[in-house]
C-alpha cells in the first residue's frame, strides 16, 4: 500500500532579501527512492533543511504523514543526513553511534551493525571524527543516518567527494534501506552515480522545480538518461 | 550457479532498466540456462544482487507474471513456468523481435524487401560455404 510520506505544498523561502525558493510542491510516497537534482546553490539543502524541519518556510507548508506537527514531531519521524557532518572533533566514530542511541527513541543497533558492514566502517570505530577522509566521513554520516527506522530518510549529497569503491558501497546501502513502508529522498548534483536507483526524479533550479518525471518513463519516451535529460535542462542558456 | 547470478549489473541508462533486465530473464529461459518450474529470488534479493530500485524489480516480476512467464504461489515464491510451450513461443518472440529490428534497419538504409531476402540469403550461403567472410563483411556495420 502506498501512502503519502508527506507533502509540500506552495512552500517559499527567502534569506534577508533573497528568494532561495519559490512555490516548491513535491510528494513524497512510501516505498520510493526520489531524486532531487540540482546544480550547486539551486535550493536543494534549503528544500531538505526545510523537509527536515531545521527551517520554517515565509509561505505554503509542509504536510506530514499522519498530521505530525512541523517541528520536534516531524524531526523525529524524518532522518536527515546534512551535507556535512558536524561532530566535536575528539569523538570517535563509536561516540557519534552512541550519541545517536542516546538521542533518537528509533535508532536500531541491528539497523546500525549492518550498515557499518555495508559502508566498510566497522574498522573504524575506534578512529577519532577528525582523522576521517572525507569519504570516511561521508560514509559514517550515511550509516548513521540510516541507524534510525524512520519514515522518511534525507540524504543531502551523500555522494560528494567520494571514491568509486565509496560510491558503490553508499549505493548498495540505500538499495538495503530501501523498504515499502517508507521512502528516500537524495539530493544529488551527480546524476550519473546514482540514476539507477531512483523511481522520480525532481529538477530544481534557481528554487524552483523546473521538471518532475518518472525515470523509466522518461527513458521510454525519449531514449534519453536522466543524466542526459538534466544536462539539457541545466545547461540551457550558458 | 544459477542463471541469473551471471546477470550483467551494468545497464543502458538510455533503455527503461525493468526492459533490460526482463530480456535478460526471457533470454536465459529461451536458451534453457533457467529450467521450466525453477524457482527464482524473491523481489528484494533479486533487486538487491542486480543493483537496482526494488519497484524495477518488482516491475519485472510483474511482467514476466503477466506474460506468463513465471508464476507466483503464496508463501513460497517465484517459479519459472511449467508449460514447455513457453520456452518455443519466448525464443519465437524474440527472434520475430530481433528480425524486426533487423527489418527496420535494412529499410532505413533503402533496401527493398525483396532485396533484403536476396541479401540475407547470399550471406547465409555464404557463411555455409565456409569460413571467414563474416568479418569482411561487417566493415560497415558499425
Amino acid at each position: 500500500m502506498k501512502t503519502t510520506l508527506l507533502q509540500a505544498k506552495e512552500i517559499g523561502m527567502s534569506y534577508s532579501n533573497k528568494q532561495a525558493l519559490k512555490k516548491i510542491n513535491m510528494t513524497v510516497e512510501s516505498g520510493k527512492i526520489i531524486g532531487l537534482l540540482g546544480p550547486n546553490g539551486s535550493g536543494k539543502t534549503t528544500l531538505m533543511k526545510l523537509i527536515a524541519g531545521l527551517l520554517q518556510p515565509v509561505s505554503g507548508e509542509i504536510v506530514y504523514h499522519n498530521n505530525v506537527r512541523r517541528g520536534v514531531e516531524s524531526r523525529s519521524t524524518i532522518s536527515f543526513m546534512p551535507d556535512e557532518l558536524r561532530f566535536p572533533s575528539y569523538m570517535s566514530v563509536e561516540d557519534a553511534f552512541n550519541y545517536y542511541r542516546d538521542m533518537y527513541p528509533d535508532y536500531s543497533s541491528e539497523l546500525a551493525d549492518q550498515m557499518k558492514k555495508l559502508l566498510g566502517i566497522d574498522e573504524e570505530m575506534k578512529s577519532k571524527m577528525k582523522h576521517l577522509s572525507k569519504g570516511q566521513k561521508e560514509r559514517v554520516a550515511l550509516a548513521l543516518t540510516f541507524s534510525r527506522r524512520t519514515k522518511v530518510y534525507l540524504l543531502d549529497e551523500p555522494l560528494g567527494g567520494i571514491d568509486p569503491v565509496g560510491k558503490k558501497k553508499i549505493v548498495d546501502a540505500i538499495l538495503a534501506m530501501q523498504l515499502e513502508e517508507s521512502s528516500i529522498l537524495i539530493s544529488t548534483h551527480l546524476v550519473k552515480d546514482v540514476e539507477r536507483i531512483f523511481d522520480c526524479v525532481y529538477f530544481i533550479s534557481d528554487g524552483a522545480i523546473v521538471y518532475e518525471g518518472d525515470c523509466d518513463q522518461m527513458r521510454e519516451e525519449n531514449e534519453k538518461t536522466v543524466e542526459q535529460a538534466y544536462l539539457e535542462v541545466f545547461s540551457y542558456g550558458d | 550457479m544459477k542463471a541469473w547470478e551471471n546477470f550483467t549489473t551494468e545497464f543502458d541508462d538510455r533503455t527503461p532498466i525493468y526492459r533490460q533486465i526482463y530480456g535478460l530473464f526471457s533470454r536465459s529461459f529461451a536458451r534453457g540456462l533457467i529450467k521450466t518450474g525453477e524457482r527464482i529470488p524473491s523481489i528484494r534479493d533479486m533487486a538487491l544482487q542486480l543493483k537496482v530500485n526494488a519497484n524495477t524489480m518488482q516491475r519485472v516480476y510483474h511482467e514476466m507474471e503477466r506474460d506468463g512467464l513465471i508464476n507466483s504461489k503464496r508463501g513460497t515464491g517465484y517459479f519459472f513456468t511449467e508449460e514447455k510451450t513457453m520456452v518455443e513461443k519466448v525464443s519465437t518472440k524474440m527472434a520475430q523481435e530481433s528480425i524486426g529490428r533487423f527489418l527496420e534497419e535494412m529499410r532505413s538504409l533503402g533496401f527493398a524487401d525483396k532485396d533484403i531476402v536476396n541479401e540475407l540469403s547470399e550471406q547465409i550461403k555464404g557463411e555455409k560455404r565456409g569460413g571467414g567472410h563474416k568479418d569482411e563483411n561487417n566493415t560497415f556495420a558499425s
